[in-house]
């Protein structure tokens, strides 16, 4: 098994913006060195282990005051997968009305986080 | 297909116009609107989707008192006779208008040679014009003007008008008046028949008995279409930067001592209130090339700076250029040529804007002349009513206006404070906007500090509405300028409904 | 014309115009929002990242999330709402002039003001970029509104002017829509926004920041064609031989925020150098009655700050209507001044300080440093002093403190920001 390479993270928790070089050891645990802080340390591994995103994005919403409602997913998902997970929501259309916090899209690409509205849409008065 | 330029033409599609004009630049549109008041069938052709695209609102908004140019010059003869006419031309078109003063400032001693040579050349071309030593007075009458300012040459009899309003105006008043528009047609060659010239366009072919050249910085190649070679236009660019309104108490217009180039960087506040500053003076071979440069912007800022010291530069809101169409033969080209019934209006740099009226009264006088017939229009109609002017109409009158058009109650530019209402009209008005740079020019949204910020949405789909395209093909100012690629999500393309 | 009578009229129904007024209607007071959008939100409703909420809520919302919260809030209470209104007048006097469709011009006479207009779009005039002006220039606010409101792709390509938030949140989302973000440049020498969007905007998608860069010349006659960058001295000033051609359809600027107070300089308010009005620890300007929060008294860049400086304006203006504040007559006019570091503090007056008031200095440094710490001084007094790991221009701080009446000399308070003593550090 080839020793996997270090990366170099750059820590977001706060402003200070650590350099952090995480490694993962043969018995699968991880070398930091750099972070500043155990927040730091542990969202450098995370990182390094497998990066997670947000996903904000809009979809169309039909019959309602706008075309597009703001959506996101509940928790972070695979960075890897954003691309995807963006095109699948686009090619879905809603219907208004449609209320802040709504499930749109439930287990989204099987990854166990769902799409939510982010804000209250009425539908168009006739 | 969409088509940013639009034919406006109420005659028939095979109909000889007795005067083509080539050119709807302020030269052009003088022309036009001199013609308009005799029965005639008159054309406009213009290379851009709308009127007014050229120098002809890329320029310093002035109108000259007419002391700078040499007496026995066609310069100093239409800027002379066509001065005084503004008042009430802009008043009848509606066209904003200050007849605020010129002065010219000697900032060193050495300069003062210079304000008594004006003041020589304005005697002799009769302008009134006097010199200021006294600096008490000079800051009595203008506040903010540099301490350094040892003389001032001061003519009363100089303003500020808003150029491309003019032309705009001009050309409602011809199109009142029965003349056709041919916008978004640059011509291409002029054959000439026995009895007219035949002038193409990539889309229409034009027939005219007699043509008048307007065409500005193209005016020497529309002339050699027709074989003639009297004199090659250059192109100098000008840049400008403006102030936000508010941003300095300025009463006059502002000019340096003259080189022998140029006028020089002027200081002007402008009908609506802001500042310009501009423009330099530099040979360009594209005479299409307008845009501003670093080193030019600095150059003006510097020239501000001489006659209005410490510009407030953060009340900057925009910088823009144009091109003089500067003839070798060192003055206009006006008059007949050696080609029968085909008349220049060339060579038109400054004080083009200054003259044209006089110009276009000039070219009508001249086309009568070479046989023109010049039968009074019955039911001419020489003055535009005033359109609806949110900011300057008062409450009462805007409630009730409100109440039977709710549109004027919807502010649309936040920053000039102007209602849907006069953008619609705008829009629906002869000669009517197309494009975003059209309602920038006639209303004004989009000039204002935040330059399109708040307001370009609305904007976008109020032209989609009326002009019954999807919002996605609205465009700045032609085909070649759309704002946006199309929708997000799938969206529908759609013309705006509400 | 339609007169509406109210006690406190709020100006602007933002995130700040809704905290303000929820506030102040919680007294009992008559309060009347006027906003020139079709819906309350302000700008939060074309935020549709996250990020919103952390301290006020203990959660992380998205714009119109932390809008929402608020636009519900405000249907269980009083407040009375004027939407697709356009104030254009205010008078010293507190009389304002507003226009709409339906009710044609309206005249509200409040006893008090709370001014949350927020903030215009710095564009490309204003910072003198050279060239042309043709089609696909937009500031960055506009093309996520046509983005994320409007549903309009404004681009295909695109160059972006500063790393500010706004212009790196911009990028991501361009880049998920599809567009092909070339390029961010920015003047300073470092990154002006978050690192979280430096690392999840421009790094998650590669997208080059060059610093220390400036656009020299926007090249197009009818649409955007591409621009020529250039890298820059310290001053700012183009070096010659970097130049560099970038292709591209679109040109967005995220050049920085300026605060909205046309409508405040109309009824007199004198603004400082924040390009907001100068206010007293009330978020009371020089005009009697008239409050002012939000990004249209200091350019903010958390929202959770916004609510809490709005609150306390309502809460103020409310205690004004109701008579429970001292007059004009008895302000002390206490000086608060920037120093070392420091670019401007809020409030520049302190006027009506007990021992028991507190005191919420807003400031930030000039420029970004390390292990520093706030000192709020007068004559030589510490009054208060807070400890900082880090200090960035980008972050807005805020600090809560009571000052110490007594120990105030020349009327004077100055807020510094200086490194930690060596043996301070890391405590």
């Amino acid at each position: 098994m080839t020793e996997a390479k270090p990366a170099e993270i750059r820590c977001i928790i706060c402003p200070n913006g650590c350099l952090v070089t995480v490694k993962e050891r043969p018995d699968g645990k991880y070398d930091t060195e750099g972070a500043g802080c155990k927040r730091g340390m542990e969202y450098a591994e995370q990182e390094y282990r497998e990066p997670k995103r947000m996903l904000i994005t809009t979809m169309r919403i039909e019959g309602g005051i706008l075309p597009v409602l703001p959506v996101r997913s509940t928790k972070e998902l695979p960075k890897d997968r954003i691309f995807e997970a963006v095109k699948f929501v686009s090619a879905i259309a809603i219907k208004a009305p449609v209320k802040m916090g709504t499930v749109l899209v439930p287990n989204l690409l099987n990854l166990g986080v769902d799409v939510i509205a982010s804000r209250d849409i009425e539908g168009k008065k006739k | 297909m969409f088509t940013a330029g639009v034919d406006l033409e109420p005659m028939s599609k095979n109909t000889t116009f007795d005067v083509a004009i080539i050119g709807a630049g302020v030269t052009g549109a003088s022309i036009a609107w001199a013609l308009a008041k005799y029965d005639l069938k008159v054309a406009v052709i213009d290379k851009e989707a709308d009127v007014a695209m050229g120098t002809s609102k890329a320029n310093s908004g002035i109108l000259h008192a007419g002391f700078a140019a040499a007496s026995n010059t066609l310069k100093t003869k239409y800027n002379v006779i066509a001065n005084p006419m503004f008042d009430k031309v802009c008043a009848d078109l509606k066209v904003p208008f200050n007849r605020c003063g010129t002065f010219v400032v000697a900032v060193r001693d050495t300069e003062m040679g210079y304000l008594n040579d004006l003041l020589r050349q304005g005697t002799e071309n009769k302008v009134p014009v006097e010199i200021i030593t006294d600096s008490k007075r000079m800051h009595d009458m203008e506040p903010e003007l540099t301490k350094d300012a040892k003389g001032v040459l001061y003519a009363p009899t100089g303003g500020i008008v808003s150029s491309y309003e003019l032309n705009l105006r001009l050309c409602e008043c011809a199109a009142m008046n029965g003349t056709t528009f041919f916008l978004d047609a640059p011509v291409t060659s002029i054959s000439i028949k026995k009895e007219h010239f035949a002038i193409k366009t990539p889309r229409k072919e034009v027939k005219a008995r007699y043509v008048v050249n307007a065409a500005g910085l193209f005016s020497d190649k529309v002339e050699q279409m027709v074989g003639l070679h009297t004199f090659n236009i250059t192109a100098w660019k000008g840049e400008y930067i403006i102030l936000d309104k508010g941003s300095i108490t300025l009463n006059h217009i502002l000019f340096p001592t003259p080189t022998k180039q140029s006028k020089g960087i002027v200081v002007t506040p402008t009908t609506h209130g802001n500042i310009l500053v501009g423009p330099n003076n530099i040979f360009y071979e594209d005479r299409e090339d307008v845009a501003t440069t670093t080193e030019g912007i600095w150059e003006i800022i510097e020239g501000g700076d001489k006659l209005i010291p410490n510009l407030p530069l953060r009340k900057v809101i925009h910088n823009y250029a144009g091109l003089r169409a500067k003839a070798d033969t060192g003055d206009f080209v006006i008059g007949p040529t050696s080609v029968e019934r085909f008349f220049n209006a060339g060579g038109i740099q400054s004080p083009g804007l200054s003259s044209c009226l006089a110009i276009g009264i000039d070219i009508a006088r001249m086309l009568g002349e070479a046989g023109l017939p010049l039968k009074s229009r019955s039911e001419y109609l020489g003055v535009i009513p005033k359109p609806f002017c949110l900011r300057e109409t008062p409450l009462e009158e805007l409630d009730a206006i409100i109440k039977q058009d709710p549109r004027a109650g919807h502010v649309v530019c936040r920053c000039e404070t102007v209602s849907e209402k006069e953008i619609v009209e705008a829009i629906q008005r002869p000669l009517g906007a197309r494009t975003l740079d059209g309602i920038k020019m006639r209303v004004r949204p989009q000039m204002g500090r935040c330059q399109g910020g708040f307001c370009t949405p609305k904007l976008l789909k109020i032209l989609s509405r009326e002009l019954k395209i999807p919002v996605e093909k609205v465009t700045l100012k032609n085909n070649n300028s759309p704002l946006l690629f199309g929708r997000t999500k799938g969206l529908k393309s759609e013309v705006w409904q509400e | 014309m339609k007169e509406i009578k109210t006690d406190i009229a709020v100006i602007g129904g933002g995130p700040g115009g809704l905290a303000a007024a929820l506030e102040a209607s919680k007294t009992g007071v008559r309060v009347l929002i006027l906003e020139r959008d079709f819906e309350l939100g302000g700008i939060l409703q074309q935020c549709i990242h996250n990020g919103f909420g952390l301290r006020y809520f203990k959660e992380e919302l998205t714009g119109p999330e932390y809008s929402q919260r608020f636009i519900n809030m405000l249907k269980d209470s009083d407040v009375e709402i004027l939407r697709n209104t356009m104030v254009i007048d205010l008078k010293p006097d507190k009389t304002i002039t507003a226009i709409n469709r339906t009710d044609g011009v309206i005249t509200v006479k409040p006893q008090a003001v709370v001014l949350t207009m927020g903030c215009r779009e710095r564009t490309r005039g204003a910072i003198n970029v050279p060239g042309d002006r043709c089609a696909g220039i937009f500031p960055a606010g506009l093309a996520q509104r046509l983005v994320n409101v409007e549903g309009y792709m404004p681009a295909k390509s695109v160059v972006i002017v500063g790393s500010g938030d706004i212009g790196m949140i911009m990028a991501r989302r361009l880049t998920l829509e599809g567009v092909e973000v070339k390029a961010v440049v920015e003047v300073l020498p470092y990154a002006a926004g978050l690192i979280r969007n430096r690392v999840q905007c421009l790094e998650d998608y590669k997208i080059p920041l060059y610093l220390c860069h400036t656009v020299t010349h926007i090249h197009g006659k009818d649409r955007v064609k591409g621009v020529t960058i250039a890298q820059v001295d310290d001053k700012w000033r183009p070096l010659k031989g970097t130049d560099r051609f970038i292709d591209c359809d679109t040109v967005l600027f995220s050049v920085g925020l300026i605060p909205e107070n046309e409508l405040s300089e109309k009824a007199g308010v004198v603004l400082g150098s924040t390009g907001g009005p100068v206010v007293n620890e009330l978020s009371e300007t020089n005009v009697s009655g008239i409050f002012a929060a939000g990004n249209v008294l200091q350019v903010h860049d958390l929202v959770d700050w916004v609510t809490l400086e709005a609150q306390r304006a309502g809460k103020n203006a409310a205690d004004y209507v109701k008579n429970l504040t001292r007059g004009v007559a008895e302000r002390g006019r206490i000086k608060v001044l920037p120093g070392d570091n420091v670019g401007y503090v809020i409030p520049q007056f302190i006027d009506y300080l007990g021992g028991d008031t507190q005191v919420q200095f807003s400031f930030r440094p000039k420029g970004p440093a390390k292990d520093q710490q706030t000192l709020i001084e007068s004559g030589g007094t510490v009054l208060a002093k807070r400890k900082h790991q880090h200090v960035i221009p980008s972050e807005m701080i805020n600090i809560v403190t009571k000052v110490d009446p007594f120990a105030i000399k020349n009327k004077e308070i100055t807020v510094r920001i200086v490194p930690q003593p060596e043996e301070e550090k890391k405590q």
